[in-house]
């Protein structure tokens, strides 16, 4: 039988390069020769402590030099070790029954679908003639970045209507000109699916300790901004994805009226949608303060069906009277979400059951940093989870900017606030 | 003590950390050696410094009920006194809008590893 082996490393060492040396290491325990691929989440401190070039250098001072590396920023991670907020991790992945390529999309936020179209070429050229026949993807692309303007600055709500008129019209031109914005991972994964539909994907998309103003993803040696880096794999291990998430429907609510981009809500109910969400859950103005806001608005997300399946949309940003999401939606009938901190950490434990168990080999997770804001330190409860279902077995999570999953039953599943996974199995 | 310090230290080379110290009730504070202080006001470092005892003694009353930790919220910063064991705290001072939900995880971090060498010495 083929020798599967999966190790993971974490290092906290403040300089880059170190720090890089030492996940490289510690990751490599045990694996000799140049492992299969290799996943690396950091955390964005690292910019100002020697830089993503430097991480990735000591990295590969210790890893072989044509290792397969994916990977990117992220707030934080989970791993058989622990919960951080600080640092670097890493998943090496050592298995001979299995191709691997790694393949980079350009100006996602600009254009998604011709960054999309770009990246799936490689993937379908470089594993065509590979005799495995389960195709997994772990995509990893730039996230949604906020521009940070004079003299708003980084601010979740914004209730002055000028102010927030001239946010939202600067959105798209911002979004071409300067490729900040929204991420639209939704169109760039629906465009790379569409090319490569014959697939399991997860992924996850990059993001700071959630001020969300900057995100860097890792392609082999070389760090990017606004690029999808996709890690395609055949081999004969199955994987079981899926997602949780922990919300229900609490209140039917009807979303009248969209931005034309199909993010910002400006009507719901007929009303100013800003003030109708205040009346629908029972909160004074006062609700709408930055500091009360950011504190709870992972509580009381919007939920909406598609294809009879229930997905978190939370409200990010207030913009006077609107509210911008992350991900599109559809105007017609929608849900306020009920979540806590207890259903967030049981639906993971119910669908990690539910997706098998026993002959787990290792997991692969991109989870929203809006849980890992939302649980603070009882973050750890989600990993008691994880350990109990992994048993020995290596588990990394990566706390992203969004995440998704995809298999071709169910077709492309864009998540918010939600827990994605790939189980691996022999 | 090493450990305590090395944590102290890494806390304190955060941005949004304002001060951090390790106090017991028998009155020992550790705090990180010549660290640059960030809280702008001395009249409430004064306060933090001479009351965090008795808080620390309000909470260890919690023991048996499991205290966790004890949080104060003042106009511009928030006080957080962090179980280790029923005779010592770590105490975080950080700005009001700050992102609690990360900085509570690296908090954990500290307290855990802190334990284990309190426990140890």
């Amino acid at each position: 039988m083929p020798d599967l082996k999966v190790n993971v490393g974490v290092s906290e060492k403040w300089d880059a390069r170190e720090a890089g040396r030492e996940v490289a290491s510690q990751a490599l325990a045990g694996i000799s020769g140049k492992p299969s691929f290799f996943i690396v989440f950091s955390t964005i401190h690292y910019e100002n402590n020697g830089g993503f070039q430097e991480l990735l250098n000591g990295i590969y001072e210790v890893l072989p030099r044509d290792t397969l590396l994916a990977g990117g920023t992220v707030s934080g991670f989970t791993t058989q070790q622990g919960c951080y907020v600080r640092g670097v991790a890493a998943m090496a992945v050592s298995y001979s029954n299995m191709d691997v390529t790694i393949s980079v999309g350009h100006n996602t936020i600009r254009n998604p679908q011709a960054a999309a179209k770009d990246c799936a070429q490689k993937i379908k050229d470089d594993l065509e003639k590979s005799k495995f026949k389960n195709q997994f993807l772990f995509t990893f692309s730039g996230g949604t970045q906020i521009l940070d303007v004079p003299p708003v600055g980084r601010k979740s709500v914004v209730r002055s209507g000028l102010l927030a008129k001239t946010i939202m019209s600067s959105f798209s031109a911002s979004q071409f000109v300067l490729q900040k914005g929204i991420g639209r991972e939704d169109e760039l994964l629906e465009a790379l699916v569409t090319e490569i539909p014959d697939c399991q994907l997860l992924h996850g998309s990059a993001i700071d300790d959630v001020r969300m103003l900057r995100n860097y993803q890792f392609a082999n040696n070389n760090v990017l901004m606004n690029a999808i880096v996709c890690l395609g794999i055949k081999s004969d291990l199955n994987a079981a994805v899926d997602f949780a998430h922990g919300a229900e429907p609490a209140l039917e609510i009807e979303i009248t009226k969209l931005s034309s981009d199909r993010r910002i809500i400006h009507e719901i109910n007929g009303k100013p949608a800003a003030q109708e969400l205040l009346r629908l859950i029972k909160w004074p103005e006062g609700f709408f303060e930055e500091r009360l806001f950011t504190k709870r608005f992972p509580f009381f997300p919007l939920g909406v069906y598609v294809n009879g399946k229930f997905y978190v949309r939370p409200f990010v940003m207030v913009l006077g009277d609107s509210i911008l999401l992350m991900t599109r939606i559809d105007e017609g009938k929608a849900y306020i979400a009920r979540i806590d901190g207890g259903s967030m950490i049981k639906s993971v434990d119910t669908s990690l059951k539910k997706s098998g168990a026993g002959d787990q080999a290792f997991g692969l997770f991109t989870a929203c940093s809006i849980r890992l804001m939302a649980l603070g330190r009882k973050i750890y409860n989600e990993r008691d989870v994880l350990l109990k279902y992994f048993k020995n077995q290596p588990f990394l999570l990566g706390y992203c900017g969004g995440e998704a999953v995809y298999n071709p039953e169910r077709g492309i599943e864009y998540l918010n606030e939600s827990v994605g996974y790939a189980v691996f199995r022999r | 003590m090493n450990t305590i310090e090395n944590k102290l230290s890494d806390l304190m080379r955060l941005e949004d950390v304002l001060d951090a110290f390790v106090v017991t009730t028998s009155g020992t504070v550790y705090t990180v050696p010549n660290a640059t202080p960030k809280i702008k006001s001395p009249g409430l470092v004064q306060l933090i410094y001479s009351t965090v005892q008795t808080l620390l003694n309000v909470l260890a009353s919690f023991q048996q009920y499991g205290a966790e930790r004890m949080v104060i919220e003042l106009q511009d910063v928030i006080i957080f006194i962090n179980s280790i064991d029923s005779a010592t705290a770590l105490v975080c001072v950080t700005p009001q809008l700050v992102n609690t939900g990360l900085l509570e995880v690296e908090m954990e971090n500290a307290r855990r590893e802190i334990r284990k060498a309190v426990k140890t010495s």
